[in-house]
């Protein structure tokens, strides 16, 4: 997946390293299938903020994980009677996130280790 | 690999995607109301919360895409749909490429025929032909062939052969052809196999006339015997003797000469037979050229220097028979340095001038698109301001570039393909089998492509500068009134250029021209006007001895019975024809010791009748005119040129009445003396000529100069001259019904010499026409530019109440001043250049008032027609229509 990674827009790439915001959606979808609109506004509010997703960016990154079949779409009605496009996580998404949750968390602790070393190793 | 099913899956992804996007964009806002904003309001923010749309969603699609191939196609859709919109653009700019790549495609073609692609024959690359060292000419006799071919070292195996023309006749059918002559060794020694039946070898030639045996070229089999494979074995006549066919040469070998494709091979002791040369003379060199194979590991230069010692060693042993004689090796093809370096001189002066043609195209090119980024940076600056990127933009402009240039080379080598079709079916001299096998190959379409290519990013590249500079805001704001300033500057240079580069072009053209028509109109030394010739050989219809002279003179006697005919001549050979003259060495009086180093002159040798001075038109200096009484039992006596005179007596006063020796002791006494003329090659040094009376050496060889009356039915008219000849074939065939005659006006003849030049001028002649071409455009495109940039300001002028004559300056002023700069520049440049031309163009003197009048006027006369359109816009001003519009 990362090296289908097109380079995101000027604002974002700042924020987001290459993969997070898939793996942001694909943890928001395997919580609830949602579709573009919600899955942003759940970033949002989950990350309290802290993350400035220009909403836009959401959209290639939809594309590339239909691509990758990780997650599937589908044209609805939402509860509040707006046509919606609902995706939806694939067993082959639930494992692709799995590898990238424990990968990730693997390098989290990698750079956090690099970056305050005594911490690391008092605890 | 899912890429394929996506492609075709593609069309609702991006529709769902852009209703996505869209339906996303409307809930934001939505939401947005619902806490209390404006619809404006919360349909801005909705926007801008989301980003540019334009780019997520190129980015989204773009996932689907096969990146690089699918933008480059996405890029030539636009280019394609820009350039329709603007089918002129589009059309000129696409004519102007193909022209220039066209040229240049036929002259490399040509220069690839001619210089690069080796002869068609087994490791050309090894095969060399001897060329003597004093003079570009290989001529030998054949005893110094067979010494030289049996005593070197370094060959394997050396040929020879030679060329005639001859009578052959298959059975009641005699026609005219030209025959190679050559060694038994020679197909052995190139490593050919023949088509059909056997070759002749070195094994069946004993002695003169003992291998009477005919091998055909392909195309002779072809087009005489229309692919008859029953020909082996066949007899046919050759000049009246019978000779067998053994086979046929393989396609595509006409001989080791280009240019010249004999009709068939005999073996080169038949030439006594033939052509009554004697091969045991060692003094006469009529051997045309001797070459072989090199042995592996010898060089061109220990090859030299060993024929260099055998050249020596013969000096030594028979000097009576031999000057000096040394080597160097050459390629056969163009007969050594003879064809070879006039043409590889020529051709690279050609390639130089095509080229820029191209690089002029180039500028030409290269302005239009730096105006057309112009005119559209406004698009430019939007398309930025949108979140473009500058390579995209520019990708987009070498994409046009490129298409364009892909465009006219196509073009350009597709009509440059049909020339040259039609140049290699053309038999430019009748009577010769010349021909110009220039078709073109996988080279020259090679070079084609690269020239476009290259053009294309060659022109291409002039906006982007341009484009790279372009500030999205200052253009929007400013409107397309303020792209100007230093940014014309690049354009005018490339204009300034381009229009040097057609002086250049045009200068040239026009020295060629006016070298060829004074060339013209050149007295050569003889007549050219109301003469027609008629030219046999006596000894191809059975003549010998005593019967030749005899028949001569019932010749001369019968056309001089013509009406109209107002003189007879004849001659062995006459000058400025294809075969020449014979020639000869001579040596002062007083020269005892007669060996070829001691030489006073080699000397051009005509054997006349008494009127051919007169009917030739030659003017005789001082002295008298041979007789009939000038034979075989009165004292020998010539007839010299001012030229002769002048070198072997000193001065033409010292002439009259004295003597010279011959090679063989005899003195002849100088009787006359003849005006100068040219006689090989217009281009020629003075030539020393001596004349000798027919009657006193007779040959078999006639040349009939007939003088018709001037005036008289309407000679000169081709109707005149027709009635002429037939008069005068009837004649000769109530003589005798079996010979060949050839009848040809005398203006016909030089078609030969001036080959050449006329080549020479033609091609020039198009390149300036060509330059002309694009500099009208460049002017145009120029002239026509500033004026639309310039009509609001042209308007208020007006309005201000300026004059026509202001109107015209303010537009086109800098135009005009361009086009006098480069024209200067071109001028110098192009009288520099045809210093060059001066070699194979007759006369091509750059110093020449008219020529450079004529480039002046022609200049202006070009800047004149291009500006006429934006001259007439430019003063049809309307300055309220202009105003009102912005």
């Amino acid at each position: 997946m990362p090296e289908v990674n097109k380079p995101m827009t000027e604002t974002t790439s700042r924020d987001l390293f290459p993969g997070a915001l898939e793996m942001m959606i694909l943890e928001s979808l395997r919580r609830q299938p949602s579709h573009g609109y919600a899955l942003v506004q759940h970033i949002q509010q989950r990350s309290k903020n802290l993350l400035q997703v220009e909403e836009g960016s959401l959209y290639p990154a939809l594309q590339r994980l239909l691509k990758s079949k990780l997650v599937k779409a589908q044209w609805g009605v939402s509860s509040t009677n707006r046509r919606i496009r609902t995706y939806q996580i694939t067993p082959a998404g639930l494992r692709h996130l799995d590898e990238q949750i424990s990968s990730f968390e693997r390098m989290f602790e990698g750079i956090a280790l690099v970056l305050n070393p005594a911490k690391a190793t008092s605890n | 690999m899912n890429w394929i099913p996506d492609i075709f899956r593609r069309g609702k992804l991006y529709n769902d995607l852009s209703e996505e996007i869209r339906l996303h964009i409307e809930e934001r806002a939505e939401q947005l109301m619902r806490e209390g904003a404006s619809r404006e309001e919360a349909e801005r923010k909705a926007r801008l919360a989301f980003g540019n749309r334009t780019v997520q969603e190129e980015r989204s699609r773009e996932v689907w895409q096969w990146p690089t191939l699918e933008s480059i196609w996405a890029d030539v859709r636009l280019a394609s749909r820009q350039l329709r919109r603007s089918p002129g653009f589009t059309m000129a700019a696409i004519g102007t490429l193909a022209l220039a790549i066209g040229a240049n495609a036929v002259v490399f073609s040509v220069m690839n025929a001619f210089l690069l692609r080796p002869l068609n024959v087994p490791q050309p690359q090894s095969l060399y032909s001897l060329q003597h060292g004093d003079a570009p000419d290989g001529s030998l006799s054949y005893p110094d062939y067979l010494d030289l071919r049996d005593r070197n070292r370094s060959f394997n195996g050396l040929m020879a052969y030679n060329f005639a023309s001859t009578v052959l006749d298959t059975g009641n059918n005699p026609s005219s052809v030209w025959v190679q002559e050559a060694s038994g060794n020679y197909f052995d020694g190139l490593g050919l196999q023949p088509y059909l039946g056997h070759f002749f070898h070195a094994r069946d030639e004993h002695g003169p006339n003992s291998a009477p045996y005919i091998v055909l070229t392909y195309d002779y089999w072809h087009t005489r015997f229309e692919d008859d494979r029953g020909v082996v074995g066949r007899v046919v006549m050759v000049n009246k003797h019978p000779f067998t066919i053994l086979g046929v040469a393989p396609p595509e070998f006409n001989g080791t000469l280009l240019f010249f494709n004999p009709g068939f091979f005999v073996p080169l002791v038949e030439d006594p037979l033939l052509t009554g040369d004697d091969l045991n003379a060692r003094g006469t060199r009529w051997l045309f050229q001797a070459m072989g194979h090199l042995k592996p590991g010898v060089t061109p230069e220990q090859a030299a220097a060993d024929l260099d010692s055998i050249g020596a060693y013969l000096q030594k042993t028979y000097p009576k028979d031999e000057g000096k004689m040394t080597f160097v090796l050459r390629r056969p093809s163009l007969y050594g340095d003879y064809l070879g370096r006039p043409l590889k001189a020529f051709m690279a002066g050609l390639m130089l001038l095509t080229g820029l043609i191209l690089l002029a195209a180039c500028a030409n090119l290269g302005s239009l698109f730096a105006a057309r980024a112009a005119d559209r940076s406004k698009e430019v600056a939007l398309r930025l301001a949108l979140g473009s990127s500058r390579k995209r933009i520019l990708r987009g402009l070498f994409t046009e570039a490129t298409m364009i240039s892909l465009a006219g080379g196509a073009v350009g080598l597709l009509s440059s393909v049909a020339l040259l079709r039609a140049l290699s079916a053309w038999q430019p001299i009748p009577s010769y089998p010349i021909h110009l096998a220039v078709n073109p190959d996988a080279k020259v379409y090679a070079v084609a492509v690269l020239l476009a290519l290259v053009s294309g990013l060659l022109f291409g590249a002039v906006p982007v500068r341009q484009v790279l500079r372009t500030n999205p805001y200052e253009v929007v704001k400013a409107g397309s009134g303020r792209i100007a300033g230093r940014r014309m500057n690049a354009r005018e240079v490339l204009l300034v250029v381009q229009i040097a580069i057609c002086a250049v072009l045009v200068t040239s053209s026009l020295v060629a021209i006016r070298g060829l028509i004074r060339s013209l109109h050149d007295h050569f030394g003889f007549d050219i006007e109301n003469i027609t010739l008629a030219e046999t050989d006596l000894g191809m219809a059975g003549y010998s001895g005593d019967r030749v002279p005899a028949m001569q003179k019932r010749m001369i006697g019968a056309l001089q019975a013509l009406p109209g005919v107002e003189s007879v001549g004849l001659a062995d050979s006459l000058p400025l024809t294809v075969n020449g003259s014979g020639d000869s060495i001579v040596f002062t009086d007083n020269t005892s010791d007669l060996r070829p180093v001691n030489a006073a002159t080699d000397t051009a040798m005509f054997h006349i009748s008494p009127e051919y001075f007169h009917a030739a038109g030659t003017t005789l200096l001082s002295g008298r005119a041979f007789t009939w009484q000038d034979d075989k039992s009165s004292p020998q006596i010539a007839i010299v040129n001012k030229e002769f005179a002048r070198k072997v007596f000193g001065s033409p006063d010292r002439a009259i009445g004295h003597f010279y020796k011959m090679k063989d002791g005899t003195r002849i006494q100088v009787v006359g003396i003849a005006e100068d003329g040219k006689y090989n090659s217009l281009t020629e040094d003075p030539v020393t000529v001596m004349y000798l009376p027919i009657l006193q050496s007779p040959s078999t060889s006639t040349f009939l100069v007939v003088r018709t009356r001037p005036g008289l039915d309407n000679s000169g008219s081709d109707n005149g001259q027709l009635q002429t000849a037939t008069a005068m074939r009837n004649a000769l065939r109530q003589l005798d019904p079996g010979l060949q005659v050839s009848i040809e006006a005398r203006d016909r003849t030089l078609t030969a010499v001036l080959f050449g030049p006329r080549m020479a001028t033609i091609s020039l002649g198009v390149l300036g026409v060509m330059g002309a071409m694009l500099s009208i455009t460049g002017i145009f495109g120029m002239a026509a530019y500033s004026v639309s940039k310039r009509l609001k300001e042209l308007g208020i002028r007006v309005a201000l109440g300026a004059q026509r004559k202001e109107v015209l300056q303010a537009a086109l002023g800098r135009a005009f001043k361009l086009l006098a700069l480069g024209s200067a520049a071109g001028l110098v440049l192009g009288l520099l250049a045809t210093k060059v031309l001066a070699f194979i163009v007759y006369q091509a003197s750059p110093r020449d008032p008219l020529v450079l009048a004529g480039v002046v006027v022609a200049m202006a006369a070009l800047g004149l027609l291009a500006t006429w359109i934006p001259a007439q816009r430019a003063l049809s001003v309307n300055p309220l229509v202009l105003l009102r519009e912005e």
